[in-house]
C-alpha cells in the first residue's frame, strides 16, 4: 500500500538503559506544577532543592531576583503581597498583552510570567537529575483553545525546552491508568484542577487511546472553590462582604478556607482562630457550610459530564470507569453527586495531583524512546473561517480527531473581486462577532473575474498538538498565502465560557439572523451580476422587460435596506422571473461564441 | 486515493466495522507524527498529512451516508453540486416527520419519534445496501439523501426539540 511507503522510524535504533534519551513531562497547572520523568521503567517525581514535588506556579520578584514555586515560602516573609498567581488563567484572555505585574518595574506579558516558571521547573529537573533537560511534553486543559496553546509551547521554548507535543491533561491522565493497567475499555475523565475544568470520554483499544468527545470550563477550578467558601466565611463571621476586604486579606482568607475545605472532608465540625488585620476571630464551620457554598458549581460540573457524554454516542452502561483527576476530587460532596448521577467505577487510586505529569512523563518516554502505544486526541472547539455577511463557515467541527486537514473553496462576491481576506475563527455560533478571532490574513493578486467564477481554496491543517495553522491559494493563479496563527485577537473572556452553551440555546436566534444574511447576500450578488451585464441586457431586451427588471431592482434594494427578509425572497422571485428570457437568449449567444473558438478558455 | 482504498476494502457497503477500526488504529500506530519525532521537519509534516488522511478516511468509512456518498462516487455516480434533489415522495414524508416533531409536547413522545424514524433509518441502510449490491446506483443516490436528510432531523429533534411542560 503506498500510503505504507514511509520508513519506520525508531527500528534499528536499539537502545540500552543507558543510552536512553530523558524528556520530562511536566504538568503546567493553575495553581501547581508537578515534573516527572521515566527511568529504567518506573515513573519517578522531580522534587525541587527542597525536597517538594508540587510546586506552587507562583512568581515573586524581590528588586533584581525572581523567586518561584516553594522558594517564596521558604525565603520570603513580607511583601507577599506582590505574588503573581495563576498566570495560566490569563492564556485564555490574552498571552501576549504586556501589563504590570506585582512591583516589577518592567511591563510583562503572561507568556513572559510562565517562561520564568518554565525556567525555575528546568532547572529543578537538572539539578534533580544531574544532567541538561531540553526535551519536554506539557499538558494543558482539553478545553484551551488554539491561542492558548500556542502561548504555552512559546513560554517554555523560550527558556530552551523543546516542547515535543502539548498533550490534553484528562488524556495524559487515562494514560497513565491505561498503562500501568493495560486496560481496554471506554472511560470517563473528571479534572476539576485548581484553574480549570475539563472532561474528556476516550475509548482504550490495545494501546491506543482515542479521544471520543472532550467539553470543560477555562474558567472553573478549585480556586473558584476556595473563593466561594472564603465569601461564606467572610459573611457568617467577618460580617464583611469577600469583595470589601483588602488585597492581602483576600489572600490570607483564601488559604484559611483552602485549609479548612481539606480539613472538613475529615471532620464535620472544626473550631479554628482566624487573624486578620493582628485580630483573632473564633470560627465554627461546618461540613454542611461548607458543601452549601460550592454546591453550585458542582453541580455545573456534573451537567457539563451529562453534555460531554451524549456527544461520545456512547450510553452511560458502555462507560467501564470513571477517572478523577485533580486535587479537588478529593471532595467527599463531589464525589457523593458524581456517584449519584453515574453509577459506575470509580478510579482514583493514581495521586489525583500526580496522574496527569505521571501520564505526560509516560508519553515523552514513548515519543523518545518508542513504545507500542499511541494517544488520538481531538480539537476541543470548531475552526473556520468568516463567509461574506458576518457568518462563520466552519471548516473542522470540535470533537474532530487530529491531526487533520481539510480543505474548503470559496469564490469572491463581487466583480473583479482582487482580494479576500481571511478571518480565521474558533468557537461554535453561526455569527462571526460571537466566536473567538484567531488571526486574519489577506490574499490579494486574485485575478479579476465575475464574481462566483476564482476558486479560492483554504486549507486549515491541526498538528497533533492542536495547533493550527491556515494556508489560501487562488486555483486559477497559484498564488499562495500561509498563516501559522499567532497575531492579533480581540476578545471578551466572557465569550469563550459561554461560547457552546448559548450556541445550543441561541441556535434558532443565530438561524434567524443567518437566514436574512444569506437573503441579502444572494440579492446583492443578483444585482451586481445584472449591473455587471447592462450592455447585454440592453442589447438582448425589450424596453419592456428592461423597464420592469429596472423597477424590480429598485424596489430589491429597498427591502435589503429594510432588512425584511420576505420582501427580499418576494422580489428575488420576481427578479428570476423576469430575466429569465434574457438569462436564456445570453447563454445561446455564448455558446455560439464559444463554438466559434473566441475566448474559450478564458470562460 | 479513495477511503475504500487506503483501507485495502472492496467497493461494497457493508462493512466490517470493528475490522476496520482495528486497521484504522494499526494504520495509525505506524504513520502517526508522534512516531516521527526525531525525524526531520519534512517528515513529520508528510506523518501529519498521512495521519490526516487516514482520520478522514476513517471518518467516511464510519459514517453511512458519507460511506454512500464515497462509493457512489467510486462507481462514477457521483453527485454534482449543481443537482438539487427533488423527490417529491421523500420530501413530503421528510416534512410530515419534521411537523410531527414540532407538535412533540411530552418526552415519550420525543422518544416514541426518535425511535421511529431510528427504525426507518435502518430499514433504509439494509434497502441501501441491496441497491449496492445489484448496481441500482441511481436509486442508491436517492436513498442516500433520504438517509442524510433522516439523520439530520434526528439529529435536530434530539439537540431542539423542548416542551414547557
Amino acid at each position: 500500500m503506498s500510503l505504507l511507503q514511509i520508513e519506520e522510524p525508531i527500528k534499528g535504533e536499539q537502545t540500552t538503559e543507558s543510552e536512553k534519551k530523558f524528556c520530562v513531562g511536566i504538568d503546567f497547572g493553575t495553581t501547581n506544577c508537578v515534573c516527572s520523568v521515566k527511568i529504567d521503567g518506573n515513573v519517578i517525581m522531580i522534587t525541587d532543592e527542597f525536597g517538594e514535588v508540587i510546586i506552587p506556579s507562583v512568581v515573586l520578584f524581590r528588586d533584581s531576583d525572581v523567586f518561584v514555586g516553594n522558594q517564596i515560602k521558604k525565603n520570603i516573609k513580607n511583601g507577599l503581597d506582590n505574588r503573581i498567581f495563576s498566570i495560566k488563567r490569563e492564556f485564555v484572555e490574552n498571552p501576549e498583552a504586556k501589563k504590570n505585574y506585582g512591583n516589577y518595574k518592567q511591563k510583562l506579558s503572561p507568556i513572559e510570567v510562565s517562561s520564568l516558571i518554565f525556567k525555575y521547573l528546568k532547572n529543578c529537573c537538572e539539578s534533580f537529575l544531574g544532567k541538561e533537560i531540553s526535551k519536554c511534553v506539557v499538558t494543558v486543559p482539553a478545553y484551551f483553545d488554539e491561542r492558548s496553546r500556542f502561548a504555552i509551547k512559546q513560554s517554555a521554548s523560550l527558556v530552551g525546552f523543546e516542547v515535543l507535543r502539548l498533550v490534553n491533561e484528562p488524556t495524559s491522565a487515562a494514560y497513565a491508568y491505561g498503562l500501568e493497567r493495560k486496560t481496554r475499555g471506554n472511560y470517563f475523565v473528571y479534572d476539576l484542577g485548581g484553574g480549570t475544568f475539563d472532561v474528556s470520554i476516550l475509548k482504550l483499544t490495545d494501546g491506543v487511546f482515542k479521544v471520543l468527545s472532550t467539553g470543560g470550563d477555562p474558567f472553573l477550578g478549585g480556586d473558584d472553590l476556595d473563593e466561594l467558601f472564603a465569601n461564606k466565611i467572610a459573611a457568617d463571621f467577618l460580617n464583611l462582604r469577600f469583595k470589601d476586604l483588602s488585597k492581602n486579606n483576600k489572600v490570607i482568607l483564601v488559604r484559611k478556607a483552602k485549609l479548612l475545605k481539606e480539613k472538613l472532608q475529615k471532620e464535620t465540625v472544626l473550631k479554628e482562630f482566624l487573624e486578620i488585620d493582628k485580630k483573632q476571630i473564633n470560627l465554627e464551620i461546618t461540613e454542611k457550610a461548607l458543601n452549601t457554598s460550592i454546591s453550585e458549581i458542582l453541580d455545573k460540573t456534573i451537567l457539563i459530564s451529562t453534555v460531554v457524554l451524549e456527544e461520545s454516542g456512547l450510553k452511560e452502561n458502555e462507560l467501564d470507569g470513571f477517572i478523577l483527576v485533580g486535587g479537588s476530587t478529593r471532595l467527599k460532596i463531589l464525589l457523593s453527586k458524581i456517584q449519584e448521577r453515574f453509577q459506575l467505577k470509580i478510579f482514583s487510586d493514581i495521586d489525583p495531583d500526580l496522574v496527569v505529569s505521571k501520564g505526560a512523563a509516560l508519553h515523552a518516554d514513548g515519543l523518545v524512546n518508542g513504545t507500542e502505544n499511541l494517544l488520538l486526541d481531538v480539537t476541543p472547539l470548531s475552526l473556520g473561517i468568516e463567509t461574506a455577511g458576518g457568518l462563520m463557515e466552519k471548516i473542522i467541527h470540535r470533537n474532530t480527531t487530529i491531526p487533520i486537514v481539510k480543505e474548503q473553496e470559496f469564490t469572491t462576491y463581487e466583480e473583479a473581486q482582487t482580494a479576500i481576506k481571511i478571518h480565521i475563527l474558533q468557537g461554535e455560533r453561526e455569527m462571526v462577532k460571537y466566536n473567538r478571532t484567531l488571526g486574519e490574513f489577506v490574499l490579494d493578486g486574485i485575478e479579476p473575474k465575475p464574481p462566483g467564477i476564482p476558486r479560492i481554496n483554504v486549507r486549515f491543517m491541526v498538528d497533533a498538538n492542536g495547533l493550527l495553522s491556515v494556508s489560501a491559494t487562488d486555483k486559477s493563479s497559484a498564488i499562495q498565502k500561509e498563516l501559522e496563527v499567532k497575531t492579533t485577537f480581540n476578545l471578551e473572556i466572557e465569550q469563550m465560557r459561554t461560547m457552546i452553551e448559548e450556541s445550543i440555546k441561541n441556535s434558532s436566534l443565530d438561524m434567524q439572523e443567518r437566514l436574512l444574511e444569506e437573503s441579502k447576500i444572494d440579492a446583492t450578488r443578483f444585482i451586481n451580476e445584472l449591473q455587471s451585464m447592462d450592455s447585454d441586457l440592453k442589447e438582448i431586451c425589450s424596453t419592456e422587460e428592461l423597464n420592469k427588471i429596472n423597477s424590480y431592482i429598485q424596489l430589491l434594494s429597498k427591502e435589503i435596506q429594510k432588512d425584511n427578509r420576505e420582501g427580499i425572497l418576494d422580489f428575488l422571485k420576481k427578479l428570476d422571473v423576469a430575466t429569465q428570457s434574457f438569462s436564456e437568449k445570453r447563454v445561446k449567444q455564448k455558446i455560439k461564441s464559444a463554438l466559434i473558438g473566441k475566448n474559450y478558455d478564458k470562460l | 486515493m479513495d477511503s475504500f482504498k487506503l483501507f485495502n476494502l472492496n467497493y461494497d457497503f457493508s462493512i466490517n466495522l470493528s475490522k476496520l477500526e482495528d486497521e484504522y488504529y494499526a494504520l495509525q500506530k505506524v504513520l502517526h507524527p508522534d512516531k516521527f519525532i526525531s525525524s526531520t521537519e519534512k517528515e513529520l509534516l508528510y506523518a501529519q498529512i498521512h495521519a490526516s488522511n487516514l482520520n478522514n478516511a476513517y471518518n467516511t468509512l464510519v459514517n453511512q451516508v458519507s460511506r454512500s456518498n464515497e462509493l457512489l462516487k467510486c462507481k462514477g455516480e457521483q453527485s454534482k453540486e449543481s443537482e438539487t434533489f427533488n423527490d417529491l415522495e421523500v420530501l413530503t414524508e421528510v416534512l410530515d416527520l419534521q411537523e410531527v416533531a414540532e407538535n412533540i409536547n411530552c418526552q415519550k413522545q420525543k422518544d416514541n419519534l426518535i425511535n421511529e424514524i431510528n427504525q426507518t433509518i435502518k430499514e433504509n441502510v439494509e434497502k441501501l445496501n441491496n441497491y449496492f449490491i445489484e448496481e441500482q446506483l441511481l436509486d442508491a443516490k436517492k436513498l442516500t439523501v433520504k438517509i442524510s436528510y433522516l439523520e439530520k432531523l434526528l439529529k435536530d429533534i434530539k439537540n431542539n426539540v423542548t416542551f414547557t411542560n
